[in-house]
């Protein structure tokens, strides 16, 4: 096992850099200037070369480049990659070039509201998928069934921006009511106050997700009840509960967790459509914000950040595999 | 002044609003505030009609007299608006987004002039000045502007002359300031007396928009102590000023709140003296979305806010009881040609494209007729502006006329144009005039190539005036100075970016607009702009707003005497309050 998880963490940090010379390269490649921005109407082209100074980005990409001439390889030991990176070793995330501040305590300030709603989606997703999933596999072809598989194509369907449109308008519309808007409520002086702000835009979120469970849990559940280990379960005289959810649903599951593992990864897109629609501070709308400015550090550090919790939830999918089903083994 | 208040940032394109998101009660913009890609309408780009302040310059305590929902003040309590672009910094001279609605919160100005109110004038820092000639001010320093409290060390005491120098020296120092255009161009010389109680400050020749740029808000008086190096970066997230208001805490990317400050020299004089402002504390919550702003606003978590047309407001109002106030906005979408491109060279084609815009249209169809045609100086302007009889001689809608140009400028009956734009602007208005501007230019005989562009990619190829021509911008002009220097040779900032000029191909037009700058007389002014305007006319304009509209913005019943008809000055007027 320990074997297994040193070598996926050797290739996610492979994958990372990849990722990390990726975007490096599309930020600069797409066109717009960080520094226009910077600059203004009162902008000149020798301010712009300041600011382009000030920024780094004056500085070649990367240690080494290629040249069409001789001596057609170039060597730097000052580069934009180079410090990027450098900085990023020793624990410095950066500095927003639209804001001039470091994105270390942005993304810090931004995290718990992110974790709020992203913890919060997949109690809701699990509370709600794998219940019904189950439910809809045990009274198959039942209105139970019909009832949770239209659902779930519904959920599927609708797209989260314009469930989180509604979701925010109607009750707003009709009731003069809305979720707190515009400023994060402290989890710990208002833990009420606080859930009301975020479970919205979490349900929103979970909707999709938890119809994709329900039905993967569905099939899975069913795939499992075929199995003779449940006939055997049955004739030993365990109640119908007793096989489905002892024996059935804890061996459907391998499938719906990885599921929910690479759900948790795209809950990152997610976020940032909910975060922008109900105004909630967190790293999505963070990292939208910095994408529509261009700000190459911020956005480089949530792309790595995105993509480290993506291989780090693999990982942990993976190693949970083993859990679920003792048959598997990592050697 | 123009601004950098791109911002709009960005972020808010993101939403699609404004750079300057209501800023409060009367929030309105800067000088000249450019909103492209950010977002839409409203929110403070208001720049009301008719004003209603009168009083006499030099007058030590003005409040306005046209407000709506009156009634007798009250103190206390916190109002709540959004705005949908973040704080960048605290510091005035570098501010570009939100920040700049508070910085007249915040800071001081020596005097501030309404550019839609002759008869406002708000006497700050200064009780007022003279001018011995016309490139000389003095101004008489007032007594007891005391900063408030701080978290910056900066000491509770007076603001004197020798503040306003160390300001406006910071700004000299930074070219890219927004304030720069007027401070680093337009003052020659400044002194402080021994005493620090006359300020003096010299232009380098007459200067007709003194009135509009020296009370602008990114022109404010920061006590000298903040602006010391050991304090200076702290700006960033902190404040310290004599304005009505202190910043009392900024949390990135959810708000700032202000309180009031307690040394604030202000009276109502209107009500017995009482001190201002009215309110307790301010409330910005940055919400970046106008959905969730509006369903802010139906639920009482804000005070206000700016509907994006009239269909929204109407709709807002079914059983409710909000204030409502109807403004002139001083922001216009335009049409921009560059005029050393084919075929934008020849005059005629400039025309075929002035002609072959029907106003009417956008007024219908984009804002239900509330809205007005546009000359080359914007209808809100009032008298420098053309009225509709004059512009329907000047300006007629008349496609056969395009073509007709188009065929004696060409030898063709159409011609080929590639024009670029924001593809994803989150102004509204934009997004709607676009289309009727398409359809309108075929049907004048332009084949348009289009060329939409992402935001930063436009914003680039126009700073750079990479392009034939673009159709964009919404912007905020309290004043005509940008969209004469728009006609210039050397660009709306005068540094060759962003446009080139009809003055590139005729001179005179430079000269007329370097010219009408220094007109004192304001019979002899408004005469000059409008010959000038006639002057451009002739030539065929490279830069054509096209039309202005009114906002509407809603206010809770509970705000009370909210300042209008006097655009960004309302923004130094804290003799509002709240009633429940």
């Amino acid at each position: 096992m320990q074997t297994f998880i040193l070598r996926r963490l050797i290739i996610g940090i492979v994958i990372l850099f990849v990722l990390s010379v990726t975007v490096f390269l599309l930020m600069r490649i797409v066109p717009g200037d960080p520094a226009i921005r910077r600059c203004g109407l009162d902008c000149t082209k020798p301010k712009i070369a300041q600011i382009h100074k000030d920024l780094g980005l004056d500085k070649p990409y990367f240690p080494v480049e290629l040249r069409r001439g001789p001596p057609f390889v170039s060597f730097s030991s000052d580069s934009q990659y180079g410090t990027y990176m450098s900085s990023i070793l020793t624990g410095d995330l950066g500095t927003s070039t639209f804001n001039q501040k470091p994105v270390g305590p942005q993304v810090i300030d931004r995290m718990p509201v992110t974790i709020e709603i992203m913890v919060l989606t997949l109690i809701f997703t699990i509370i709600v998928g794998i219940p019904f999933g189950a439910l809809s596999a045990v009274f198959r072809n039942s209105p139970i069934d019909y009832v949770v598989r239209s659902t779930s194509v519904l959920g599927l369907a609708v797209p989260s921006f314009w469930v989180a449109t509604l979701v925010l308008v109607i009750p707003s519309d009709l009731w003069g009511y809305a979720p707190i808007i515009g400023r994060k409520v402290s989890l710990i002086n208002d833990p009420i106050g606080n859930f009301k702000q975020v479970a919205p835009a979490a349900a929103v979120l979970a909707l999709g997700s938890a119809a994709g469970v329900m039905r993967l849990t569905r099939s899975s559940l069913l795939e499992v009840m075929r199995q003779d280990y449940m006939r055997t379960a049955r004739a030993k005289g365990l109640t119908q509960s007793a096989v489905v959810i002892r024996h059935g649903l804890k061996n459907s599951m391998i499938p719906v967790v990885t599921v929910l593992g690479l759900q948790v990864s795209g809950l990152l897109g997610g976020a940032i459509i909910v975060e922008q629609i109900f105004t909630l501070p967190g790293l999505g709308l963070f990292t939208l914000q910095a994408l529509l400015a261009k700000d190459y550090d911020v956005v480089q550090t949530m792309t790595l950040y995105a993509g480290a919790t993506v291989v780090l939830l693999n990982l942990l999918v993976d190693v949970s595999y083993a859990w679920l089903d003792p048959r598997i083994r990592y050697s | 002044m123009a601004g950098n208040y791109w911002d709009k940032l960005t972020t808010q394109r993101v939403t699609r609003r404004r750079v300057l998101q209501t800023t409060g009660v009367a929030g309105a913009a800067a000088g000249a505030v450019w909103l492209v890609g950010c977002s839409s309408s409203s929110s403070t780009s208001k720049t009301p009609a008719a004003g209603t302040t009168k009083v006499a310059p030099t007058a030590q305590a003005t409040t306005a007299s046209g407000v709506a929902n009156p009634g007798t003040p009250k103190a206390g309590g916190t109002y709540t608006v959004a705005s949908t672009a973040d704080f960048d910094t605290f510091d005035p001279y570098i501010g570009i987004a939100a920040s700049v609605g508070y910085f007249p919160r915040l800071y001081n100005v020596l005097v501030n002039f309404s550019a839609l109110d002759a008869n406002f004038r708000f006497d700050d820092l200064s009780t007022g000045y003279e001018q011995p000639d016309a490139t000389t001010y003095n101004f008489k320093i007032r007594p007891g502007v005391k900063v408030g409290p701080n978290q910056l060390g900066v000491p509770e005491r007076a603001l004197d002359a020798n503040d306003v120098v160390t300001s406006y020296e910071r700004i000299k120092s930074l070219p890219q300031s927004n304030a720069f255009a007027f401070i680093g161009k337009w003052l020659a010389s400044q002194t402080a007396s021994a005493d620090g109680q006359t300020y003096t400050l010299k232009t380098p020749k007459p200067y007709s928009f003194f009135r509009n740029r020296i009370g602008s808000g990114i022109n404010t008086i920061v006590p000298k102590e903040a602006l010391t190096d050991a304090v200076i970066g702290k700006l960033k997230q902190q404040a310290a000023g004599a304005g009505a208001f202190t910043l009392k805490s900024y949390t990135e990317g959810q708000g700032a709140t202000l309180i009031k400050n307690p040394n604030y020299y202000r009276k109502d004089d209107a009500n017995g003296g009482a001190s201002v402002p009215y309110i307790n504390q301010f409330d910005v919550k940055i919400i970046t979305d106008q959905s969730a702003m509006r369903v802010a606003f139906q639920s009482g978590q804000l005070d206000s806010y700016t509907a994006t047309n009239l269909d929204e407001s109407n709709q807002l109002q079914q059983g409710q009881k909000y204030t409502v106030i109807k403004d002139p906005v001083n922001t216009f979408i335009a049409f921009t040609m560059n005029p050393t491109k084919d075929p934008w060279k020849d005059d005629r084609i400039r025309l075929a494209a002035l002609y072959a815009i029907d106003r009417q249209a956008y007024i219908d169809r984009v804002y239900k007729g509330e809205a007005k045609a546009d000359g080359l100086v914007h209808w809100p302007q009032g008298d420098l502006a053309f009225t509709d009889a004059e512009l329907a001689t000047l300006q007629p809608y008349d496609p056969a006329k395009s073509k007709a140009l188009i065929k004696a400028a060409t030898g063709q009956d159409r011609v080929t144009v590639k024009v670029m734009w924001p593809a994803d602007s989150d102004i509204e208005q934009h997004k709607l005039h676009l289309p009727i501007w398409l359809e309108q230019m075929k049907a004048a005989g332009f084949d348009v190539t289009p060329d939409a562009q992402p935001f930063a990619t436009w914003l680039g190829n126009y700073t750079n005036i990479k392009y034939d021509a673009s159709l964009a911008l919404n912007q905020i002009y309290e004043y005509p100075e940008f969209n004469l220097d728009f006609q210039h040779s050397e660009g709306p900032a005068r540094n060759n970016i962003y446009a080139i000029g009809v003055g590139k191909l005729y001179p005179e037009i430079d000269k007329g607009i370097d010219d009408v700058k220094s007109i004192s007389d304001h019979t002899a002014f408004v005469k000059a702009i409008k010959d000038l305007q006639r002057l451009i006319y002739s030539k065929g304009p490279t830069f054509v707003p096209i039309v202005s509209p009114y906002s509407f913005t809603l206010y809770q019943s509970r705000v009370h005497s909210i300042p209008q008809g006097i655009g960004a000055s309302g923004l130094f007027v804290n003799t509002w309050y709240l009633d429940g």
